[in-house]
């Protein structure tokens, strides 16, 4: 199936046109600042966006299920072919990067770096039988670095529909440069993360994934849209990074799996919650309180994934919204990633899941957003009680921390711009 | 209507407690905060970030 090219005001809300388009116009401009002087009409333009997790807390790791979406937020790109086989690309705020296409295997220094992610991807669709070459590109992004926004994916998947535009006449399927992403994410860049990311990016819109094959996870679209229940998702940023967690996320994914490997298996979907209450006692003395506590979170959580699917296809917004307090409060009580215990007396996420729940005052729903520890709240708020709402959080956090967002339909997508 | 009440603080010497702005002196626009011009002068905020961060939501 092609590619979606899309005009702006197809992808973009009435309201917040004009200022997509200066953005737009700003990047062009940045473009040929960094770049030299260039024809509109040799340009092409690109969006790919963010997203959020819906629930499915710390489950995609021992192959749970999880519920995604896109987000409003986006990272943008204006680019031109060239006829070497290098890709040049400079990020706002970055210094450029260069990767040349003529080797495409992992380079051990640039585990980490920007050029791994675009040489794995090139990588991909080289293996996987594409086309692929040279282009200049200039990008600008306002998807949160280390907020649970998946930044990175949203830079892959940018990499790989820019590719199928150009050289591949806009056929690689967007679930196949999801794929191509993560690999290039894993091999290259050296973060072994799960392809929820990549594919809430690339796909677009509401998307449930069952990781239980973990080498060809079950992937459905799920037709909702917040949007028309009255409600605005919105993400606060507690100024806290996550980077620094990952001991604490290496914790969670190993307790879990030691529970598992009392059963002899691997992970905890291939047991169940009976199993673990039935060994109740055994798995205190064995593994601890904590590594219980976060199995059995494993097991709600991945049914509460079930039941938001249905209730969001079956416009059951009550119901959503009663699950995602659940998803908090088990993420709270039994995941236990709402602080780091190396550090008590810094506790961003639960001052601000109580200042949300404060102001929604029993309505709406907040919950710990992706990895936790740190980072970012999610929040569905009324839109009566909106501003309110981002006064009180602001005012803890600062202006400018609560982002008002929606679930954005499309994924990754070519842009047409008008002359 | 959103009311906003003065925090309780006197760390900037500022009478506490008992000033207020509402719907129309602070307004929310497609996720933007504006503050009328004449409320920066009265409480001699010329800075957005303090402003909300003097004040909270009150319920009416």
């Amino acid at each position: 199936m092609q590619n979606p090219t899309l005009k702006p005001e197809d992808l973009y809300p009435a309201v917040e046109i004009e200022a997509k388009r200066a953005r737009f116009e700003q990047a062009i401009a940045d473009y040929r600042k960094h770049f030299g002087d260039s024809a509109m009409e040799n340009m092409r333009f690109f969006s790919v966006p963010g997203r959020t997790e819906i629930s499915g807390n710390h489950t995609d790791h021992n192959r749970g299920k999880v519920l995604a979406a896109s987000l409003s937020l986006d990272i943008i790109a204006v680019v031109e072919p060239i006829e070497i086989g290098k890709i040049v690309i400079k990020s706002e705020g970055f210094d450029e990067n260069h990767v040349m296409l003529d080797y495409l295997e992992p380079v051990p220094h640039e585990k980490g770096t920007s050029e791994a992610l675009i040489r794995g991807v090139a990588a991909g669709f080289v293996k996987s039988g594409y086309k692929v070459g040279g282009f200049k590109a200039y990008t600008t992004s306002d998807v949160l670095l280390g907020s649970g926004m998946s930044s990175s994916a949203a830079f892959e998947v940018m990499i790989g529909i820019i590719l199928s535009a150009l050289y591949n006449n806009g056929k690689v399927e967007t679930s196949r440069i999801a794929k191509i992403s993560q690999k290039a994410e894993n091999d290259f860049f050296g973060k072994p993360s799960g392809l929820l990311d990549q594919m809430a990016c690339a796909t677009g819109g509401f998307i449930a994934i069952d990781f239980i094959d973990e080498g060809s996870p079950i992937i459905n679209k799920v037709n909702a849209g917040i949007n028309d229940f009255g409600h605005d998702l919105c993400i606060i940023n507690t100024g806290s990074d996550h980077c620094g967690m990952t001991d604490e996320y290496a914790a969670i994914t190993a307790e879990m799996r030691d529970v598992a490997s009392f059963f002899g298996v691997d992970c905890l979907r291939k047991i169940s919650r009976k199993d673990i209450v039935l060994n109740t006692n055994v798995l205190r003395k064995t593994y601890g309180d904590r590594a219980l506590l976060r199995a059995l979170h494993f097991y709600e959580e991945n049914d509460r994934v079930d039941k938001l699917v249905h209730a969001l296809e079956s416009s059951d917004f009550e119901h959503f919204l009663t699950y995602i307090r659940q998803s908090g409060d088990s993420s709270f009580k039994y995941l236990q990633n709402i602080y780091s215990t190396g550090d008590v007396k810094c506790q961003p996420i639960a001052v601000a899941l109580n200042a949300a729940e404060d102001a929604l005052e029993g309505k709406g729903a907040c919950r710990v957003h992706g990895g936790g520890f740190a980072g970012t709240v999610q929040a569905f708020v009324p839109h009566t009680m909106l501003k309110e709402f981002k006064f009180a959080l602001e005012r803890i956090f600062g202006v400018g921390s609560c982002y008002v967002l929606s679930v954005r339909e499309h994924g990754a997508t070519e842009l047409t711009m008008d002359n | 209507m959103l009311r906003i009440e003065r925090a309780r603080t006197r760390s900037d010497g500022i009478d506490d407690g008992q000033l207020t702005m509402d719907d129309e002196q602070l307004t929310m626009d497609n996720g933007q905060w504006t503050i009328v011009e004449s409320l920066r002068d009265v409480f001699r905020l010329n800075n957005l970030e303090l402003a909300i961060s003097l004040f909270t939501p009150i319920k009416v």
